[in-house]
């Protein structure tokens, strides 16, 4: 268990790390982007509702690939090598529940002070 | 009447993709501050402004909604 | 379909609403699956020819569904309507069941 996070020691290898979590996340983000916009397709009746959605379903194909293109040019996505990813997704895992473990956020996180909000 | 409004089903298909597409923009705006590769961050503004472009179609859409009870 | 069961049934009338109803059902999980396929394509190539068999599909799902509403099966913007079509279907094929056993 790590307890200290600004200890240099345990940054080691952080920046890819956190790439690929995140570029992960905006995989993730893309593909139910596709998947929800293709059955809202399937229920449009109207012409200019099937346009847009149409439109909007090959823009998010196109993103999507984008993103998986450089995933997989920056290393951080392997689909071809599956033994090199499963390493990586554990190593990743394991990191993350590290991290989640910690105590990152302690005591009180409402600012609500610190923000101008006006009584209603 | 048909060109007027849309029908119920599609209105609430556009209604949950219009909230889909704020939080994944919202989601990717937030990531271009913590990653540190370049050509990603490029990429996640590359969404963030066709998000942009979508929503406001979207949005478009809905104001053709149906009154419904 | 039997002679013989569209008669008890009078289904005749309602033989081409049911296969039109498969169609739009079937055309609507292609468009899903072909979209879900995509995501999951890696080699360029297969994506491609998906992509463009997937327009194929969406065009069928806009003919069958114009088809639909234009012979008065699906009436995607009125409810009351669609409830009444949709309740006589049913009856239909409780009566059908019922026929059979």
């Amino acid at each position: 268990m790590i307890n200290d996070y600004l200890e240099i020691r345990n940054a080691e290898g952080m920046p890819k790390l956190v790439d690929g979590t995140m570029s992960l996340g905006f995989l993730l983000n893309a593909k139910s982007g596709v998947r929800n916009c293709a059955i809202a397709l399937t229920e449009a009746t109207t012409p200019e509702v099937r346009k847009v959605l149409q439109k909007e379903l090959y823009d998010a194909f196109y993103i999507h690939e984008e993103i998986y293109k450089l995933m997989v040019r920056k290393r951080w996505f392997h689909p071809i090598d599956l033994d090199k990813q499963f390493q990586i997704d554990m190593e990743a895992s394991k990191t993350a529940v590290q991290i989640a473990s910690m105590d990152l956020f302690p005591g009180d996180t409402s600012r609500i002070g610190t923000f101008a909000t006006p009584e209603k | 009447m048909r060109e007027q409004y849309l029908a119920p089903n599609e209105t609430m298909q556009i209604h949950e993709l219009l909230n889909l597409k704020t939080i994944c923009m919202t989601t990717s705006k937030m990531m271009e501050g913590v990653v540190f590769d370049q050509d990603l961050k490029a990429l996640l503004e590359k969404d963030v402004q066709q998000s942009i472009k979508s929503i406001e179609n979207l949005q478009r859409l809905l104001n053709k909604a149906p009154k419904l009870r | 379909m039997n002679t013989l069961i569209e008669n008890i049934t009078g289904l005749k009338k309602l033989n081409d609403q049911v296969i039109a109803t498969d169609f739009l059902i079937a055309a609507k999980s292609v468009v899903i699956n072909y979209s879900i396929a995509i995501t999951e394509a890696y080699n360029p190539e297969v994506r491609l020819v998906l992509k463009n068999q997937l327009k194929d599909v969406i065009a069928t799902h806009e003919v069958i569904s114009d088809y639909m509403i234009k012979k008065g099966y699906y009436h995607a913007y009125d409810l009351k309507e669609q409830y009444k079509v949709d309740m006589k279907v049913t009856e239909t094929t409780l009566k059908l069941a019922e026929k059979v056993m």
